[in-house]
């Protein structure tokens, strides 16, 4: 039963349409899809609308709608690369933290940022989605997605260091004397 | 805690969380605290993890989806919550149903309450039936109600089993009728049983008293006893009876 401070949807979409429309850009990669995950999002919301309770956790609310859909949608049978499950040789390798100097500096762009994200396979892109624009642990993280601690923490170390690793490029300069051919980053067209 | 663990943990907690005053998340500090190689990593990691969580935020919002989104905000049933309305509608539902339920109960109750008569009711209609041998035939009594005398003196002047006959319509009988014969008193006739909850005038009187020529009434626990004589015998039952309860 909604409570007597419950909004509406009509109240839920001016403070809140950029932020579920950037998470689920960050989560499928691509406009089209989602513009549909953000409105069906919304639809989902309407029809749910008794069950946010607090409406300050209205945007958490309406993440956990978004990335529900967007895990129903998904095809059960994804396409993991190997290096997605490469096991990692030393920390350094692990954490993605290959070049000399950092990787600090560079001029890394909301683009670049999504081209590297949509080679990432969704069991380790949703994690990293979540770390970033939710700010949770991978504690929450297993929480929220009901998996085992020790799966999530790997998947979102790795995922973090497969991330890092691709944007290297733009990052820093010195990369392609870093990182072996086998682990060069994806140009900004897409291209390895 | 080891340096893997502690980078571990640096990198898959957010830099303002909570956990950071677990224990776990204060075994990492520590470690951090005495460790410069991981003070290094750590501080690389939360500059790159602040930086991608603002580029990770910063999203270009295509032209019209506000506007496309508060349409669909805009329900066409009119109401701006589906979810509040329906439970309205179960609420109405359920009120209406219960309403529904208690006018069925309240007629049934109605219907079935117990239909009472007068006296005078009772012992007209058992004349006419005795007299004239109309309205409903009297079958076997059927047993709706405890016709069972307590007084053992009326039990042995009784013969056979009773007959009952139905005088509202509605099912089971509502006088059982036993057929007599004192042979002291040199009377026979019918004793009329009828449950005390469908008299609406109950006589006081525990012993026989004469409310017509032939006809003698009285009241137990239970019941309303008139007792009908076939020709004469009423006073002499009323003399000799009039001392004990049936």
């Amino acid at each position: 039963m909604a409570g007597p401070l419950a909004p509406n949807l009509a109240e839920l979409v001016d403070p809140h349409y950029r932020a579920v429309f950037g998470y689920a850009y960050r989560l499928t990669g691509s406009v089209v899809e989602s513009e549909d995950l953000t409105q069906q999002t919304f639809l989902l919301a309407q029809a749910n609308l008794s069950q946010l309770r607090e409406p300050k956790a209205a945007r958490s609310w309406l993440y956990t709608i978004a990335r529900n859909e967007f895990l129903r949608r998904r095809p059960t049978v994804s396409i993991t690369t190997l290096d997605d499950v490469a096991e990692p040789t030393s920390p350094e390798s692990d954490l993605g933290l290959h070049a000399e100097g950092g990787l600090i500096g560079g001029d890394l762009t909301s683009e670049q940022l999504q081209t590297a994200l949509r080679t990432i396979s969704p069991e380790f892109r949703v994690p990293l989605v979540m770390f970033f624009l939710e700010e949770l642990s991978y504690r929450e993280i297993a929480d929220r997605l009901q998996l085992p601690i020790g799966t999530v923490m790997s998947r979102l170390s790795r995922g973090k260091g497969q991330l890092r690793r691709k944007l290297e490029p733009y990052l820093c300069e010195s990369v392609n004397s870093v990182v072996p051919p086998s682990q060069q980053p994806l140009t900004p067209d897409g291209i390895a | 805690m080891d340096c893997q663990t502690a980078r571990t943990l640096i990198d898959t907690i957010p830099a303002g969380s909570p956990e950071w005053r677990s224990a776990e998340g204060m075994a990492a500090e520590r470690h951090l605290a005495v460790c410069p190689d991981c003070q290094s990593v750590a501080h690389e990691i939360r500059e790159l993890d602040d930086r991608l969580s603002r580029l990770m935020a910063d999203v270009p919002i295509p032209v019209g989806l506000p506007e496309r989104l508060r349409a669909i905000a805009v329900p066409a049933t009119g109401s701006a919550n589906p979810a509040a309305s329906r439970r309205i509608g179960q609420r109405v539902l359920g009120a209406v149903v219960a309403l529904g339920l208690m006018v069925t109960i309240g007629i049934s109750l109605w219907w079935f309450r117990p239909v009472q008569f007068t006296v005078a009711q009772y012992a007209t209609a058992a004349a006419d039936w005795l007299n004239t041998r109309t309205g409903a035939a009297p079958g076997a009594f059927d047993g709706s109600f405890n016709s069972q005398l307590r007084d053992e003196r009326w039990q042995s002047v009784c013969e056979g089993p009773a007959v009952g006959w139905d005088l509202d319509g509605r099912p089971g009988h509502d006088v059982a009728a036993y057929r007599i014969r004192i042979d002291d008193l040199r009377m026979t006739g019918w004793l009329l049983v009828i449950p005390v909850n469908r008299v609406s005038d109950l006589p006081e009187s525990h012993t026989p008293e004469k409310i017509a020529y032939t006809q003698a009434a009285w009241r137990t626990e239970n019941h309303l006893l008139i007792c009908v004589s076939d020709r004469t015998g009423i006073e002499r039952l009323i003399a000799a009876w009039s001392q004990t309860a049936a």
